[in-house]
Order: C-alpha cells, then sequence, then structure tokens
C-alpha cells in the first residue's frame, strides 16, 4: 500500500485531537463534576456527537464490512436495535437527568445504588461495568492497531499503544469536555469519509448501488436473507440478538452517563430522537461489506483495509477511485475513519470506567472519603491504568474476534435494565429485590459464559435453540428482582419522593 | 399546566411505548421472517431485507421527533418543580438519599 500520504494524515489527525482535548479540558472549572460530567452543560452539537460517535466504534467500522462477508444480511440487526435500543432514555432521561442534578450523581452505578440505597448495587455495577468495558476497550485499541499497522508497518500492539498514549493524554488532562469535542471532529470526519467511500466504491466497480446489489442477486442472493450463507443465522438467533442488543443498549455505562453531561433535560431527550441518524451512517459500510462479498474480500478484522487497497488488487480503467487508490487517499481516508471511531469510542471508556472505579468502587462501596481533588487525581491515574491492562490484553487476547467479544460484553450491562426500569418505575422495587436480581443475574451470564467456553456441548444441550446468555441471564434478573421485591420492604415515601416516585409530573 | 392536557399527554405518551413495542416486535421473529425478510421488491436499488430495517429506523425517528416537539413525555427539568440544589461535601457524596449497607 502506498502509506505516505496515509502516514501524515494519520500522525496529524493524532496532533489535532490531542491539542484539542486537552484545549477543551482548560474550559472547565475542575473537579469531579467538571471532569466526570462536564458540569452538566453540554450543548446541543456535542451531545449529538458524544451519543453517536461513543457509540459507534472500531467495532462498527471493521466489524459491519467483515459481518456482511461472513454472515450476510446477519449484519442487519445493528439496525434494527440501534432504531429501539435508545428509546428507553427518550422515556426516562430527563427524570435521570433532573434526578442526578439534584442528588449530585454522574455515574450509572452511583444513580441505581442510590435509589436503592445499596453499597453493594453500587459496587456490584461498577465492576462489572468496568469488567464489560475491557474487551470493548481491546477492541478499539485493535482498530487502531490494525490502521498503525497498516500506514506504517508497525506491530499492531506498538500501533495501538501510539494512538492510545494521545487518547489517555487528552482524556487525563480534559475529562469528559476532552471526550466531547474530540467525539465532535472525529463524528463530523466519520460521517463525511464513511458516505464518501461507501458511495464512490459500488459506483465506481459496479455503476450504482443498484447495479452492486443486481450482481449480488445474481451471484450470492444467501447474502442477502437469513439464515445467511451456510446457514449460520438462524430467526431465533437472530431475534435474540436484537432483544440483548436493544435492552442493553441505553444501559451501557458511559452511554447512560451521558444523560448527566446535557445541558438540559430537554437536550437529553432531542439527542435520542436525532441518535438514529447515527444508523444511516452504517448503510456505506454495508454498502461496502457487499462489495467484498462480490470481489471476494477477507473475512475477517481487515476486511475495510482490504476495500482501502481495493484499486490495487482490482484495478479499474481510470477514475476517481482508481486515482484515490493509486495516491493513497483511500487508504488515508479509511485510516483516518478506522482511527476516529476507535478513539471516539475508546475515549468514553476509558473517562468512565476510571469515573466509576473511583466513585462507585472506590467512594461510595468502600467507604473512602474523598475530597474532590483526591477523587479527580485518582481518575485520572485510573484512566491511565485502565489503558495499560486493556493494552496488555490485547497483547494476550490477539486472536479473538471483533464482533464476537462485543457480543460477549453485551452481557453485563442489559442485567442493569431491570433495576433501572423497576427503579424509576415501580415504587415496589426493594433494595433486596435490587440485589438479589442484579447478583443472579450477573452471576448466571458469567456461568453460562464459562460453560459455553469450557463445555460447548453441554451448553448446546441445554441452550438448542442458542438463545444468547445475556438475555437468558437477565430474564432471571428480571423474575428474581421482582419476586423478592414482593416479598420484602420498600424504600420510604421521602427516599421514593427524591427519585420522583411519589410526585405526577 | 391544565388536567385535560396532562391527561392527552399521559395518553400519547402510552401510545409511543405500545408503538415502539410493535416496531420492536416488527423485527424479530415471527413478524419479520414473514414480512422483512426477502429480496423483492427492491428499492432504490437494495433488497428489501435491508430497506425494511432502514424504514422502521425512519419512521422510528420521525415518532421520536414529533414526541420531543408535541412535549408529550416528561421533559420537565430541573428548576420546574420546588427542588433545590443538593448540597454537596467536599468528598463529592451528597448529603440526601443515604446508602443504609
Amino acid at each position: 500500500m502506498n502509506g505516505g500520504l496515509a502516514t501524515v494524515v494519520v500522525f496529524a489527525y493524532l496532533l489535532v485531537a490531542l491539542s484539542l482535548g486537552i484545549l477543551a479540558g482548560r474550559r472547565g472549572r475542575g473537579g469531579v463534576a467538571d471532569f466526570v460530567a462536564g458540569d452538566r452543560a453540554f450543548g446541543p452539537v456535542v451531545m449529538y456527537f458524544v451519543m453517536g460517535a461513543t457509540i459507534f466504534s472500531a467495532y462498527a467500522l471493521l466489524g459491519t464490512p467483515q459481518r456482511v462477508i461472513t454472515k450476510g444480511s446477519d449484519m442487519f440487526f445493528i439496525f434494527a436495535f440501534g432504531s429501539v435500543g435508545f428509546v428507553p432514555l427518550f422515556f426516562l432521561g430527563a427524570r435521570i437527568r433532573r434526578i442526578g442534578a439534584r442528588l449530585d450523581y454522574v455515574t450509572q452505578a452511583e444513580f441505581v445504588g442510590g435509589r436503592f440505597e445499596s453499597r453493594w448495587v453500587t459496587g456490584l455495577m461498577a465492576g462489572a461495568s468496568v469488567v464489560s468495558f475491557l474487551p470493548y476497550v481491546v477492541i478499539q485499541m485493535k482498530g487502531a492497531g490494525l490502521v498503525l499497522a497498516a500506514v506504517t508497518g508497525w506491530p499492531l500492539p506498538a500501533g495501538a499503544a501510539c494512538v492510545y498514549a494521545v487518547v489517555v493524554a487528552y482524556v487525563v488532562v480534559g475529562g469528559v469536555r476532552g471526550v466531547g469535542w474530540t467525539n465532535v471532529l472525529q463524528g463530523v470526519g466519520m460521517l463525511i469519509i464513511v458516505w464518501t467511500v461507501g458511495l464512490a466504491v459500488p459506483v465506481a466497480y459496479f455503476g450504482s448501488v443498484e447495479g452492486l446489489f443486481d450482481q449480488i442477486v445474481r451471484d450470492h442472493p444467501e447474502h442477502l436473507i437469513l439464515p445467511g450463507p451456510n446457514a449460520q443465522t438462524s430467526h431465533f438467533r437472530y431475534s435474540s440478538e436484537i432483544l440483548l442488543s436493544a435492552l442493553g443498549f441505553s444501559m451501557w455505562p458511559h452511554v447512560f452517563m451521558k444523560c448527566f453531561t446535557a445541558r438540559s433535560a430537554r437536550l437529553v431527550q432531542l439527542s435520542v430522537a436525532l441518535y438514529p441518524t447515527f444508523l444511516l451512517f452504517l448503510v456505506p459500510l454495508v454498502f461496502l461489506g457487499y462489495v467484498g462479498v462480490a470481489l471476494g474480500g477477507p473475512g475477517d478484522d481487515t476486511a475495510l483495509l482490504w476495500l482501502a487497497n481495493l484499486p490495487a488488487h482490482h484495478p479499474l480503467e481510470g477514475g476517481v477511485v482508481q486515482w484515490a487508490g493509486e495516491h493513497g487517499v483511500l487508504l488515508a481516508m479509511i485510516a483516518f475513519a478506522i482511527l476516529a471511531a476507535s478513539m471516539s469510542t475508546g475515549d468514553a471508556l476509558l473517562h468512565g470506567a476510571a469515573s466509576m472505579l473511583v466513585r462507585d468502587v472506590w467512594v461510595r462501596a468502600l467507604g473512602v472519603e474523598a475530597d474532590d481533588a483526591r477523587q479527580t487525581a485518582a481518575i485520572r491515574r485510573w484512566v491511565v491504568g485502565f489503558a495499560a491492562l486493556s493494552w496488555v490484553l490485547l497483547v494476550l487476547a490477539n486472536r479473538l474476534s471483533v464482533v464476537e467479544l462485543l457480543l460477549l460484553a453485551y452481557a453485563i450491562p442489559v442485567q442493569f435494565f431491570p433495576l433501572v426500569l423497576a427503579g424509576l418505575c415501580w415504587r415496589r422495587a426493594t433494595r433486596r429485590g435490587a440485589e438479589a436480581g442484579l447478583t443472579v443475574g450477573l452471576g448466571l451470564a458469567t456461568l453460562l459464559f464459562v460453560l459455553r467456553s469450557a463445555a460447548p456441548g453441554v451448553y448446546s444441550a441445554l441452550n438448542p435453540a442458542g438463545v444468547e446468555l445475556g438475555l437468558i441471564s437477565v430474564a432471571a434478573n428480571a423474575v428474581v428482582l421482582v419476586c423478592v421485591s414482593l416479598w420484602t420492604r420498600p424504600s420510604s415515601d421521602a427516599h421514593l419522593a427524591r427519585f420522583e416516585l411519589l410526585r405526577d409530573r | 399546566m391544565c388536567e385535560n392536557l396532562r391527561v392527552r399527554r399521559r395518553r400519547w405518551a402510552l401510545v409511543a411505548v405500545g408503538y415502539f413495542l410493535l416496531a420492536l416486535f416488527s423485527l424479530i421473529w415471527p413478524v419479520f421472517p414473514a414480512v422483512g425478510n426477502a429480496i423483492e421488491p427492491r428499492v432504490f436499488g437494495v433488497p428489501w431485507s435491508l430497506a425494511y430495517n432502514l424504514l422502521v429506523v425512519v419512521a422510528n425517528t420521525v415518532v421520536l421527533v414529533a414526541l420531543y416537539l408535541s412535549r408529550s413525555v416528561d421533559a420537565g427539568e430541573l428548576d420546574d418543580d420546588a427542588g433545590e440544589p443538593s448540597p454537596k461535601t467536599q468528598s463529592g457524596v451528597n448529603l440526601r438519599g443515604s446508602e443504609a449497607s
């Protein structure tokens, strides 16, 4: 590949992101509320990109074309769950933001633990969240490493370390403001590049998007409907993937926490209402996946980078795409987009994980007394520590697929859904019910995961329909929460009133 | 806010919840296999299986924007009620909502 231009673009982008993230942080007043929630002052533009860019990650850029090539229309599940996954925050987000501002909550775990008056819930949620973040951060680092490897020839871990040194720097200095403003830059860049490349390449090779799908219908029709190539995805499995992802989507702690950063409750709703527009950004990625199907692309994480080099192994007779491929422009654009996707999610995850470890585990669950300055300093140290731990896992777990890692990670935050819903909508939900439900849900998810890994035959016999283990666990969680709540004493009216459960709004 | 308006808005919010549940069910078994899992008809060249999902995305966006503009779902601000900002300790632990365990 002609990596000269791409190398310049990549390092220039890293420098710009670093500068922007650091400068954004200088606008803050300091303190935990500023570092974690931006003093609850984010405006509509920043909120839009924070919500969207945070979620559209290296998984979306690298995983979408890969999954289209290997599993065909199974990839459409991302549109399905994305179209409904944020809806709970539309209905509950304003209240979450209000209660958070009133009671000084800046993380999901302290919010839910506060509702149920339980340090166990706070600590368990935070600990589980941090565990679920690990594969997610590894995915982002892997994406960054793949880009640097393609552009500079560096080993994947070295490239990942270089990119995430920049991310750590602007998160440590800028806090959530650094995350927010770099997300704007990254989101705008991703949108422009993905739409440009995602339309230009199919048009160049097939005359139009319709021409692309004409060829797919003729040569690979199994990639357009379920159960897909080699019948890998039954309707039941597809449906359970959607249900699991839809229930857990808004429960990811770093997403949920953004309710606390918005300038107003109305803005939370506006951000949610406009979020589905970010789904449209995946459409050109799907087109690129089908280009890979038609032209024999690889079914692994390098699919998008293979597309960057398409003019070299499938040359055209002139045209803009051929020129862009020969002069490294295509590679530079795709490298930028992947880095932007990786960093826009990775920074939020590092920031969220460190915030939870300090606020939820150290201060709330363990009861350590720490002033604002001490908490902020600890969060900064944990940003560095968490990034280092994730990098070590990247080195050790390099063989794992991007998409499979993320589907596993979803089994954890979905366990928070019954607690959030019951906590905000059911006065009868009790502390013991929440503690029991959460413990059972997370315990069962862990047990099923270990069983699936250690004894897949036994797991398949117990779960012949292939229902997602997260879905099984959250169902058990909800049943236990309800049953134990009905048998135990609810919180006082005074406490319920703080969470607006005795008010008529 | 007059009571009739509050009741009407609550009714629309419940209708909206019902709509989104239907939207979710339209994307999974048994509805999606029966209605959405097909190549034809093609919509602007893309297969029906993809177009169907995108139509649901667009429809949900429209409904969400309509709900936002109509203020049918709770969007009250902190200052709308009589509540005051919570007092903070230096450690950032709020003085309200103590945790019992």
